[in-house]
């Protein structure tokens, strides 16, 4: 069963915004295992998936160990640590409970969106996506394309550098940094210039289409009466354009940021997201006339729906099924609470909290369902 | 097809490259473009679509017209659809990551509906026969593959001209054979105008119906492949035997000149082709230098280099030959021990190199495929002198030791502006500021004219002389016959062969030079030595017969 790139990209931003929206550390973990588990069975090649399981594990552990090196507030006190001033910071001393769960929580929470966005590059392939922005949108996501494929290059032209390097003798002096930058940039500069030729040699940004062959230049081109006119209006939206589509990527960042810090309003991230889809839908109406098309499309087949279904699905149990008590434990939510009385380590669960990250995980089953419908 | 009227070029503050070209070529011919490095082979190439001046700036006096459109009134974008243009290194140009992306990408961009794209693409994976790589990762392809996309990519426009720069230069002789007879299809079965620049002209003459040579000195001579280039010093090797042998018109091909050899043999003076003429093999005499034994090269789960045992020789210049991707590079980097090693030993005097640290360099001295990778200093002279700092030797020393290798290279100049040969013996000049024991070479002929090979064999042979153990990796078997004195064949990581370079490049079919395909089974290798034994043979024998006695010494001498 083919699933469309797009559809793996909903289903991981849904569940990183579930995830956004939950402090409980048996929620996250269900998450991330429903993640894991996703991948381990529906990626062709999980070699890029290694990286952010590094990365969000170093996530973790950074966010713990800052709660243990900059103490929160009361608590029930599971660790004393001799402490040490530096001016206005008091580093270390008393570590509570609260403060390492909150510490973890929150290392969870953006460890399952690390995950996602890892779980969506390796089952679809950004490139594949890419191709699919809507015709309008083809200066961005060319530029994209480019960008994409031509970074490797550069990290593989650092490493061939710096091995060129070390043949002259290793000397680890200012002359070892300016030994690797000049060439590696040089050499990127070389390799930009070599790509811009043979993309202008190959027709890219071409409108030779509507050049009779034969002809004899000048006669084909616009007459200098409408070329005025016409410059300016394609200038405006040469400029509205850009301008929309920059709009709709901060936005997306905004909201981001808007998830994560509690001081922003609930609602911020929700209306800065449809602002974004608002900016791109201008910018691919602005220009209508751009001519691309797609060389052998991916179809939105039925699984596509049940993968972005199992995350909305997923996502709306958990924010709107599970009591705010369960989702967001209070001892974790406020570190510097003293209220708390009892305070367990685990916290509590409930059926449908459980089911529901549980849910994610379906298209796991894909793989074994064609196994099955093919025998 | 494509008309240059009085067609000149001159870079910006430059001189003219060249001047007056005037030319009409037909479709369905392929034309190639020759002459030494630095005399704008590149340049006239690029004209032709407009790439020049339009994207690299200059000045063009004259006109280029294909197909009726001029250059000068149509961007080179516009030009797409008539003239295809692939690059010096066509990796360069690469805009996607999947074969099938990269051939659809240009139409994708020109909105070329879904359907004809989707006939399109699949005609050209079989018109350059790449239809089992269509999945492939671009990276993961040879070098030959990865030409064959980028003629394939270009080919999806439709164009009437292709144009090539240095199209098989950078490949191994198999690689080249598979991208020129492509080429040929696309010029006998399309009909389309191909025009190439090429250094390797042996591999090309044989299919090329005109020649344009441009000598250097502003003009461009233009003719019949034979005519043009018979004397010049970018002659292949089967002109120069033409020469030597007095032969009237020339043999382009091999199969022709061997015709030549037994047809008119009564008529030539016979070459006495005895070993004391030319010289007994020189290997195996001096003191070893380098020892390996059992040397493995691991990338993921491929195994580059697979216990590899190799012996290196004062005095004594090594060729490791092998296809592209069979490990020569990964052999050469980890015998100098900056690459890495997941097996076996290396000793130089007893030393392992990849502890050594700062004295490795003293023991073996490795100039990379990219040279520029070692150069970072903005002129000549401050590259020789920071050379000099780290060798700690008094300024000026590998200033000397650049003029005894190529002279006349100007101090001012940026390293990135030099000519291929110029650059190379910069980096030869600046790795070997500290004296080193054993040289490795990793394809240094990489866009090298004759000239400057005759001037890097030259200097290397001066440099084994003075005791210096050294090993090329190269695929460039004229060169291999003109230097070295042993050859190491190499295939999937292992040493398949060992020997003298005489009886290992007489005796393969793919690693033959020109000469020694033209005389096989006799064991001339370059003009040289057909030159030596014509002129020390008194006795006027028919070459039949000696090729006859040839044939029965070369068999009793195999093993």
């Amino acid at each position: 069963m083919s699933v469309h790139p797009g559809a793996w990209w909903v289903w991981a931003l849904v569940l990183a915004g579930a995830a956004a929206a939950t402090t409980n550390l048996l929620v996250l973990a269900l998450l991330l295992t429903a993640i894991c588990l996703v991948v381990a069975c529906c990626a062709g090649d999980a070699a890029p998936f290694r990286l952010y399981l590094v990365v969000a594990a170093v996530v973790v552990v950074v966010r713990v160990v800052f709660r243990v090196v900059f103490p929160a507030g009361g608590g029930s006190a599971v660790l004393t640590l001799p402490a040490v001033r530096l001016g206005p910071l008091e580093l270390f001393g008393t570590v509570t409970a609260e403060a390492l769960l909150s510490g973890l929580a929150g290392g969870l929470q953006l460890a399952v969106v690390i995950l996602a966005v890892g779980a969506a590059h390796t089952l679809a392939d950004v490139l594949d996506l890419l191709k699919h922005a809507p015709p309008a949108l083809a200066g961005v996501s060319t530029a994209l394309v480019i960008a994409v494929s031509v970074f490797p290059s550069l990290g593989r032209s650092v490493v061939d550098v710096r091995r060129a390097s070390r043949l002259r003798g290793a000397s680890r002096r200012l002359r070892g940094l300016r030994a690797t930058v000049i060439p590696v940039l040089e050499g990127t500069m070389d390799r930009s210039l070599a790509l811009a030729a043979a993309m202008e040699a190959r027709g890219y940004g071409s409108h030779a289409a509507t050049l009779p062959v034969g002809d004899s230049g000048p006669s084909a081109s616009i007459r200098p009466g409408e070329q005025g006119a016409a410059t300016s209006t394609a200038t405006a939206r040469s400029w509205a354009q850009p301008a929309c589509v920059l709009t709709a990527v901060a936005c997306v960042a905004l909201a981001a940021y808007g998830l994560f810090d509690s001081a922003w309003p609930g609602w911020s991230p929700v209306v800065l997201t449809v602002a974004a889809v608002l900016a791109l839908g201008s910018a691919s109406r602005l220009d209508r006339s751009a001519r691309r098309t797609v060389y052998r499309p991916r179809r939105w087949t039925l699984a596509s729906t049940a993968v972005v279904v199992s995350a909305v699905t997923s996502a709306v149990l958990l924010l709107v099924a599970v009591p705010a008590v369960i989702r967001q434990p209070p001892a974790v939510l406020a570190p510097g609470a003293t209220s708390v009385t009892a305070l367990s380590v685990l916290p509590d669960l409930t059926v449908l909290a459980l089911l529901a990250p549980l849910v994610a995980a379906v298209p796991a089953l894909f793989p074994s369902l064609d196994r099955w419908r093919r025998s | 097809m494509i008309e240059l009227t009085d067609l000149a070029f001159a870079h910006t503050g430059g001189r003219t490259l060249f001047s007056g070209l005037t030319l009409a070529l037909e479709p369905g011919q392929l034309v190639l473009v020759a002459g030494g490095t630095g005399t704008g082979k590149s340049t006239l190439l690029a004209t032709l679509n407009g790439l020049a001046p339009h994207f690299t700036g200059g000045t063009l006096a004259g006109e280029v017209r294909v197909h009726g459109r001029s250059t000068r009134h149509v961007p080179p974008r516009d030009m797409a659809d008539l003239v295809g243009y692939v690059g010096q290194n066509p990796a360069l140009g690469f805009v996607t990551s999947r074969v099938e992306s990269e051939l659809a990408f240009g139409m994708e961009q020109r909105g070329v509906s879904p359907s004809d794209m989707r006939r399109r693409v699949e005609e050209t994976l079989d018109l350059v026969g790449i239809a089992d790589l269509r999945d492939r990762a671009l990276d993961s392809l040879s070098l030959g593959q990865q030409q064959r996309v980028a003629l394939g990519a270009v080919l999806t426009a439709g164009p009437r001209v292709l144009v090539l720069d240095e199209p098989t230069s950078a490949l191994d002789p198999v690689g080249a054979e598979e991208v020129l007879a492509t080429i040929t299809r696309l010029v006998h079965d399309l009909g389309l105008t191909v025009v190439l620049a090429e250094h390797r002209l042996e591999r090309v003459l044989p299919f090329a119906d005109l020649v344009l040579h441009l000598p250097g000195d502003g003009t461009v001579v233009c003719g019949d492949p034979g005519d043009v280039l018979a004397g010049t010093s970018v002659a292949p090797p089967l002109l120069r035997l033409s020469e030597v042998m007095g032969w009237h018109p020339a043999p382009l091909t091999v199969r022709d000149a061997r015709r030549r050899v037994r047809g008119a043999g009564a008529a030539l003076p016979a070459p006495a082709g005895t070993p004391d003429v030319l010289g007994t093999p020189d290997t195996g005499r001096g003191a070893v230098v380098l020892r390996a034994a059992g040397v493995r090269v691991r990338y993921g789960p491929r195994e580059a280099v697979r216990g590899v045992d190799l012996e290196l020789r004062a005095g004594e210049i090594t060729a490791v030959m092998g296809r592209n991707g069979s490990g020569k590079s990964s052999l050469l980097w980890a015998l100098q021990g900056s690459g890495h090693r997941d097996g076996g030993t290396v000793q130089v005097h007893g030393v392992d190199p990849a502890t050594a640290r700062s004295r490795a360099r003293s023991l073996v001295a490795l100039v990379p495929q990219d040279v520029t990778s070692l150069l970072f200093c903005e002129s000549v002279e401050d590259e020789c002198a920071t050379a000099d700092r780290e060798a700690g030797l008094p300024t000026g020393t590998t200033s000397m030791s650049l003029d005894a290798l190529v002279p006349g290279i100007d101090r001012g100049a940026h390293p990135r502006d030099l000519s291929e040969g110029q650059r190379l013996a910069l980096a030869l000049a600046v790795m070997l500021a500290v004296p080193a024991a054993t040289l490795l070479l990793d394809e240094p002929t990489r866009g090298l004219d004759y000239a400057a090979k005759d001037a890097l064999v030259r200097s290397l042979r001066g440099l084994a002389a003075s005791g210096v153990a050294i090993a090329v990796a190269t695929h460039d078997v004229e060169l291999a016959a003109l230097l070295v004195d042993r050859v190491v064949l190499m295939a999937e990581g292992e040493v398949v062969a060992d020997g003298p370079a005489r009886a290992m490049l007489t005796g393969s079919p793919a690693f033959a030079p020109q000469v020694a395909k033209v005389f096989a089974p006799a064991p001339w290798m370059t003009v040289k030595d057909v030159d030596a034994c014509r002129t020390a043979s008194a006795a006027a024998d028919h070459v039949t017969d000696h090729v006859t006695a040839h044939v029965t010494a070369h068999n009793q001498a195999l093993p």
